[in-house]
């Protein structure tokens, strides 16, 4: 392969192992100037451990990395945001007491007789600012912007890095997970701005639609591989899912007989402010999923179901029982639901604690003769979940921290097997999960629905959504925009609910 | 390549980390029998046992606390202030108490102990105060209330029925010292054995998972304060029958030792991690130090320095331990 | 493996170094200092004067003592390790006078011999007792603030801890040396804290604007008053009488805030107690007292 004069990086068999598990076994891609290189791949398919390794944060085992025709200095993050690779993650990296001005600055303060030039801090600023069609003061402190100006301060941030290091390649890390739609489009626009200046790009995300109009190339990864690449325009968009999960999408999600029961989660009229009114039922043995953008209430709707945050007005009914919204989670266990958090770490597992411990933590009083634990029949309940959920540990004292994330996420949901409550709510249950562990974890959930179980699924991955969930309820701007059933599950309906593009039938 | 020597080696290396403060214990006894002949006779250790006792009892609450990841500083402010309502419901009238029988004087001197504690856990988990803060107040009120109802002075003139648990013994054992293990035996139950005791540790690890598991934490959190307050008062008692009266001034400073010792016992003061066992190591091998300097003629200033360096080293050790 | 060993030779190093070598001969004879606290100048004069007594009489001398001045426990458990230790003799200031009671009587009985020094046990079944006679010191101090103001002036008391029997005393032989001729406040505590001392002294100050003098029992409600009469600017009006001399009740002598100071001897303590103990442990007979003395400074 020769490489093109355009081409600004140029990344060759490149493959890092942590431990056992290798993170990437052998990706090749090609960005060039005045492109949008696509990276597509499902959560775990490597994409975080490229973007890391690019500006690096990590060392790979193999492989090389050029950017324009130079080989990128390993492990160094200072000498790759030098060489030219710069990235905007997910998570805002400003710092949000500080002005804009000192945030596109930060670290890199011009000086003048050893002080802080602030003066031409602030003009060099509001150049920036205009580069990214902000009009804005650069002494306000970040922590006054809204959610897209603070992301183009992010990019302003970052193309000044560029300028410094005479050009590179920006990477956009799903950069439009929290915007609406009209600021959606002047970042578009911005994009297309930058690729007639010449800047090459990385752009991540997971909405077909949205890559298609702005994207150029693609590349797809998978379990740490580049697996297919080329230009988009020339690939359908199920070859390109096929490439991402590597098997036709019906056998991941497992096929299921439909035949639903008597409602047993029913809500009414649940209003807060800024969200609602929401009425849903959910029939015994029904998956019912929640799809809609980051910030359209999604997770709001199940803290609301599960008594974790306060409705202004409405109804929730556990098998015809109201529920009081004054108990909390517990008055939710109390009757007869569960919830799988999204943040698995910092709201599902005692990290330290083990694998037993874990597993018990809903179920604790079952155990409980005279006030004293049966610790043989903790241990017991334990090792028929970790057999029957193939949880993966050395044994049921190890800390549930040492699992990966599939393990961890099954440890969170054999909490509510133990516990065997009427209803489930999941919030992203398969995020950061490999796809083993995912097929897995729907094959489980097709068995809890089979048993009668109603089961409400949260997810921002479509195709999970689409492959598990019999009904999808859709949220837009923390109401619910539509419903979809049967054939009219599609990628596309749910984007256009979930965009607001066009109302339901 | 791991080879079998490696292996053993490693398992010999797991083991030091887990039983580190009772090999460090084991180290010092071994230490102090050499070179002082009279360490190791029934008399100085019993003595020890004896000398330790107030703090093993407040320790076994601290460990409790400190594993749901909260500290309580006012265990020591906490005791003089349930010495003194007990000193003052026990002494006589001419002495200005109310001359009650020993054992209501005793139960009312735990009634006060256990209500600070609910009070404590109250402000944690019901106005959300984080423990440092809410205890540190506490610290202040109850000194503040022991000194307002004793005016300052010791309650002197106590029945000798109440000096009891800290100066007689039953066939020979100090009934101290019976009191601290079996409190100690209870304890270890409670942490490893019982809900409370493993939701403790839940809280400590991560406070918001057992919430979403559907655990009430305000009641279970405020049970483990009142049992901080209830142990600490228990330990007045014993301190009571230790120094014959009540005063108000009594116990400053015991934070910092229960602390040490739970810290030396292995636990974490991040929470999610504590063994009653350890903390009973930390409280005697504290006792250890002070009664085998002094018999080796080492001043005092030397053990201050000791039992601080001993602190820090422990706290390494849990470092490289929990790393 | 390798940092496990490494932990263990660190922890035998440790251990190893909290031993600086100073193992008793057998025949010497080992005599212990027992203060209140380890800290602070008047603790260290105590066991300055212990230690080179101890030299010159050849016993070997250590001194102990709780962390702070109202740790009863900790001084008891020094007590029960000194027995256990079987020194020959101790002295012991104790930090409450009834708590300490059943200890001294359990060292006598094991053939220690024992005496108290600064303050006295309330059994008083010590040996003997080596102190400044503080009702003495107290009347001194009287004498010094009869010199100071006129008849019939107000005196306020600012003392340290209610319950301590020292300060007591000081305080009776302070009353019945005026009575009569100077009209007194109630005593006020500051509980040992020099802050507290400082604010106690300004709402006596706001309270009772004719008070002309104050009288301070100890060495920390001393130099507190000082520092308030200084703030209020009424240094050289309110007269101030302290017991004990420290350096900051020197520098307020030196400034004119402080007019008197009545001054105990606690080196000599340390050094009459290991005399006593050592004549004692040779089987003499002792004095049931022995007063230390006072001696007043003045301005010059």
């Amino acid at each position: 392969m020769t490489t093109a004069p355009d081409v600004v990086l140029s990344v060759r068999g490149l493959k890092k192992a942590f431990g056992a598990v290798q993170a990437l076994s052998g990706v090749d891609l090609e960005v060039r100037a005045g492109e949008v290189l696509v990276l597509l791949g499902e959560n775990g398919a490597g994409k975080s451990t490229l973007l890391k390794t690019l500006s690096g944060m990590h060392v790979p085992d193999e492989g090389e990395i050029l950017v324009r025709g130079r080989s990128l200095p390993f492990g160094q993050p200072g000498a790759c945001e030098a060489a030219g690779i710069v990235t905007i993650y997910q998570e805002f990296n400003l710092v949000r007491d500080l002005s804009v001005a000192e945030n596109l600055f930060l670290g890199r303060e011009p000086h003048r007789l050893g002080l802080v030039d602030h003066r031409r801090m602030r003009v060099e600023a509001g150049r920036m600012l205009a580069r990214v069609g902000l009009d804005l003061d650069p002494a306000r402190s970040v922590r006054s912007l809204g959610v897209a100006q603070a992301q183009l301060v992010e990019i302003a941030k970052a193309l000044f890095r560029l300028e410094r290091s005479g050009g590179g390649v920006l990477t956009l890390d799903e950069p439009t997970a929290a915007l609406a739609d009209h600021e959606i489009a002047v970042l578009h626009a911005l994009i297309r701005d930058l690729k007639a200046q010449g800047q090459a790009l990385i752009y991540i995300s997971h909405r077909m639609p949205e890559l298609r109009a702005i994207g150029d190339r693609v590349t797809v990864l998978r379990d740490g591989a580049s697996v297919a690449s080329g230009l988009l325009a020339d690939i359908a968009d199920d070859v390109l899912i096929r490439a991402m999960v590597g098997r036709d999408v019906a056998t991941l999600y497992p096929r299921r007989e439909v035949a639903p029961g008597a409602p047993v989660l029913e809500v009414e009229d649940l209003q807060a402010p800024g969200f609602g009114p929401v009425s849903l039922a959910v029939r015994q043995g029904e998956i019912v999923g929640v799809a809609g953008l980051m910030g359209s209430g999604r997770t709001r709707l199940l803290r609301l179901l599960y008594g974790d945050a306060r409705p202004a007005r409405g109804r929730v009914r556990v098998a015809g029982e109201p529920l009081r919204a004054v108990t909390g989670p517990a008055g939710a266990v109390a009757a007869g639901m569960g919830l799988v958090p999204e943040d698995r770490k910092n709201k599902g597992l005692a990290l330290g604690m083990a694998v037993r411990d874990n597993l018990a933590m809903a179920t604790l009083e079952r155990h409980a003769s005279w006030g004293l634990l049966d610790r043989g029949s903790l241990a017991r309940t334990a090792k028929e979940l970790v057999t029957r959920l193939r949880i993966r540990c050395r044994d049921i004292s190890q800390a549930v921290g040492r699992l990966s994330g599939g393990n961890q996420q099954k440890v969170v949901l054999g909490r509510w097997l133990a516990r065997s409550g009427p209803v489930l709510l999941l919030d992203e249950p398969t995020r950061g999960v490999d796809v083993g562990a995912r097929a897995e974890i729907y094959q489980l959930l097709a068995e809890l629905a089979a048993q009668g179980k109603a089961i409400v699924v949260v997810s921002s991955d479509l195709p999970e959504v689409l492959g598990i969930a019999d009904r999808i309820l859709v949220m837009r701007e923390g109401r619910p925009a539509g419903w979809l059933e049967g054939v009219a599950r599609t990628q596309e309906a749910v984007m256009r609910l979930a965009t607001g593009q066009e109302e339901t039938t | 390549m791991t080879t079998v020597p490696d292996k053993v080696a490693e398992g010999v290396g797991s083991w030091l980390q887990r039983s580190m403060p009772l090999v460090a214990l084991m180290l010092l006894v071994l230490l102090f029998s050499l070179l002082s002949p009279r360490f190791l006779s029934i008399d100085n250790l019993a003595n020890i046992a004896v000398q330790s006792s107030h703090i093993g009892l407040i320790a076994i609450g601290m460990t409790l606390v400190i594993a749901t990841g909260g500290i309580d500083l006012s265990v020591g402010s906490v005791l003089a202030l349930s010495i003194c309502v007990a000193g003052l419901a026990m002494a006589p009238a001419d002495a200005g108490g109310a001359g009650l029988s020993h054992v209501t004087g005793w139960c009312i001197g735990l009634a006060t102990g256990a209500l600070a504690g609910a009070v404590n856990g109250w402000l944690i988990s019901g106005l959300g105060l984080s423990p440092f803060i809410a205890t540190l107040g506490m610290m202040s009120i109850a000194r503040g209330v022991a000194n307002v109802l004793t005016d300052g002075m010791p309650v002197e003139d106590l029945p000798e029925a109440a000096l009891a648990l800290g100066s007689s013994s039953i066939a020979g054992m100090p009934w101290s010292v019976l009191l601290w293990a079996g409190i100690a035996t209870l304890g270890g139950l409670v942490l490893g054995w019982t809900r409370l005791g493993r939701y403790a540790c839940a809280m400590g690890s991560n406070e918001e998972a057992l919430r979403l598991s559907g655990v009430r934490i305000g009641p279970w959190k405020t049970a483990l304060y009142v049992l901080s307050g209830l142990l600490s008062a228990a330990a007045g008692l014993i301190f009571l029958g230790r120094v014959s009266n009540a005063q108000p001034s009594a116990g400053v400073g015991f934070e910092l030792d229960a602390i040490a010792a739970v810290v030396i016992g292995g636990a974490s003061l991040m929470g999610g991690r504590g063994s009653m066992s350890g903390t009973v190591v930390g409280v005697v091998l504290m006792g250890v130090l002070r009664n085998g300097l002094v018999l080796m003629d080492v001043s005092a200033f030397w053990q201050q320095l000791v039992i601080g360096v001993v602190v820090v080293v422990a706290v390494l050790l849990d470092r490289w331990r929990s790393a | 493996m390798s940092r496990a060993r490494l932990a263990l030779l660190a922890t035998l190093a440790l251990f190893g170094l909290s031993f600086p070598g100073q193992m008793a001969e057998a025949r010497d004879l080992r005599i212990a200092v027992v203060g209140k606290g380890i800290g602070g100048e008047y603790w260290s004069a105590v066991r300055q004067g212990a230690t080179r007594e101890g030299r010159a009489q050849g016993v070997k001398v250590t001194y102990q003592g709780p962390p702070t001045e109202t740790d009863v426990a900790s001084q008891i458990a020094i007590m029960e390790n000194l027995i256990q230790s079987g020194v020959d003799g101790i002295a012991v200031s104790p930090c409450n006078a009834r708590s300490l009671n059943r200890i001294v009587r359990k060292a006598l009985a094991s053939g220690i011999k024992v005496v108290t020094l600064d303050s006295d046990t309330s059994d008083k079944d010590r040996l003997s007792y080596v102190g400044t006679d503080n009702a003495a010191a107290g009347a001194m101090a009287a004498q010094q603030a009869l010199r100071l103001v006129r008849p019939g002036s107000t005196v306020a008391i600012v003392t340290g801890v209610l319950g301590a029997q020292n300060l007591q005393q000081r305080r009776d032989g302070f009353t019945r040396e005026v009575a009569g001729r100077l009209k007194l406040l109630e005593a006020q505590p500051d509980n040992g804290d020099k802050a507290r001392a400082v604010e106690v002294t300004e709402n006596i100050l706001t309270a009772h604007p004719e008070v002309a003098l104050f009288f301070t029992d100890n060495a920390i409600s001393g130099p507190g008053a000082g520092q308030a009469i200084r703030s209020r600017g009424k240094a050289g009006k309110v007269r101030l009488v302290s017991m004990d001399v420290t350096p900051d009740l020197k520098t307020l002598l030196d400034q004119g805030v402080a007019d008197a100071l009545v001054a105990q001897r606690p080196e000599r303590m340390g050094e009459m107690a290991v005399r006593l103990l050592k004549d004692a442990i040779g089987g003499k007979a002792v004095p049931n007292r022995v007063d230390t003395g006072v001696e007043v400074v003045r301005r010059k």
